[in-house]
């Protein structure tokens, strides 16, 4: 049983690193044409005020509480899974803009002598962490609905705060341990950073 | 018989690929790969005759050319990596990092088991000695496989068939080597005729990719750091950074 789930194993990783390198392959050959447009949406990476007010709205459950409280159930229901849909549908156009800039950076990088393998590995570290949180994010809508997930996501920055509380109140040191996402809790919304 | 047709047809694809490679004078650019390749060619023949003249002697002789291959697979794979970043000094700094990690790593564990093993190999048969050194080979060919997809680096048509006809190989022999270690001998019987078959399919793979030589394409736009190597990484940290704080300031209720 474990030979053959061993032997399985090696011929799966195999398999996705052929398909990988083929559909990489096909990517690559339209190198010089598709980097130039690479190079300028990496450069213009910034999210303005206009995009950052329209993406919060997509998971504010204003829009939603006013369908149901003026709509039928079927148009409530055909409403939020048009919402879902946008909402995975943004999220999967940041994820598209945040590959095309690593792919702009290895490019950029693959030549150049100076390059750093443990700043490299780091950056790997912090894509890697990107992909997983808007995976999960991506799961959570995808169940949940925008609006629900927004809601869970709250409920579990405030269970976070909870925490820092609690670790605050025994441990002194436990000040150190701060999580990112309560930092973005003190920044300001969507839409508040335009002015 | 059947499994004779194998061998000679092995044979016959070797040779057509070393004559190819002689015409079309690319033995130069792919020096190891085609000295692997003639490792395997004479050891096949001689083996063959063996087989059939003084079977006693095959067992050792088959064991002996193995460990010749094994060790000229991995000169094979430091050939890929020296060929496809030769141009590339930044992947080429990356790759030589995870590799040596990657080697370390699975050498350590080879040394592990070799200090514990009584006869001082690292697996308790040779069978499964030999299969601990391929599966080095297979972690470093995957290694080089992804940084080769994550630097986009061009490969060309001659250099992706070695990846993928020795990648297949490796991957394949991996698992024949553990299914024969815990299955014994009963699985021998079945796969002395599948191993013959993926290692013709790989040979055919090297006949269709190698058959002429192919340059390694240039990016037609090889794109230039306006700022050092600092500055760019650095931003780019700034832009994943910034595109998670975005994505969950969106979400905040």
């Amino acid at each position: 049983m474990k030979a053959l789930a061993f032997s399985l194993l090696a011929t799966v990783i195999i398999l996705t690193v052929c398909l990988f390198l083929s559909r990489r392959g096909r990517r690559r050959d339209s190198d010089g044409e598709v980097f130039g447009i690479e190079h300028e949406t990496a450069g213009s990476f910034e999210w303005d005020p206009l995009t950052s007010e329209l993406s919060g709205r997509i998971f504010d459950c204003k829009d939603s509480d006013f369908v149901a409280s003026e709509g039928s159930r079927q148009i409530t229901r055909q409403f939020r899974s048009e919402r879902t849909a946008l909402a995975l549908d943004w999220l999967r156009a940041v994820r598209d803009q945040v590959n095309q800039s690593m792919r702009a950076h290895f490019r950029a990088s693959r030549a150049d002598d100076g390059l750093k393998p443990a700043d490299e590995i780091r950056l790997w570290g912090e894509f890697l962490l990107f992909q997983l949180t808007s995976g999960i994010l991506y799961l959570v809508i995808w169940v949940c609905g925008p609006s629900r997930a927004a809601a869970l996501f709250g409920y579990s920055l405030g269970l976070a705060a909870q925490l820092q509380t609690v670790t605050q109140d025994i441990l002194p040191a436990g000040r150190q341990v701060t999580a990112e996402l309560m930092n973005i809790e003190q920044e300001p919304k969507n839409g508040d950073a335009a002015g | 018989m059947l499994s004779s047709l194998f061998w000679v047809t092995g044979l016959v694809l070797e040779s057509i690929l070393l004559v190819r490679a002689l015409l079309g004078n690319s033995l130069k650019y792919y020096s190891l790969f085609y000295l692997y390749l003639i490792s395997v060619l004479l050891p096949s023949a001689s083996l063959f005759a063996i087989y059939h003249l003084w079977p006693n002697f095959y067992p050792p002789a088959y064991w002996f050319t193995q460990f010749l291959n094994v060790l000229l697979g991995c000169a094979l794979v430091w050939e890929v990596y020296k060929v496809a970043l030769a141009q590339y000094l930044g992947a080429a700094r990356m790759a030589r990092n995870v590799l040596a990690f990657l080697f370390i790593l699975a050498f350590t564990r080879i040394f592990v088991k070799a200090w514990n093993s009584p006869n001082w190999i690292p697996g308790r048969t040779t069978l499964e000695t030999e299969r601990d050194l391929r599966i080095v080979q297979l972690v470093l060919l995957i290694g080089l496989a992804s940084l080769f997809a994550s630097y986009a680096i061009p490969l060309g048509r001659n250099l992706k068939g070695i990846i993928y006809g020795y990648g297949l190989f490796t991957a394949t022999s991996v698992a024949h080597l553990t299914l024969r270690d815990y299955l014994g001998d009963s699985f021998q019987r079945a796969w002395q005729y599948i191993q013959p078959i993926c290692y013709l399919v790989v040979l055919v793979v090297w006949c269709l990719t190698l058959w002429s030589y192919a340059p390694i394409p240039q990016p037609t736009h090889q794109p230039r750091l306006e700022a050092d190597y600092e500055s760019l990484i650095a931003a780019t940290k700034r832009k994943v950074h910034s595109a998670r704080s975005y994505v969950l300031r969106a979400m905040r209720p």
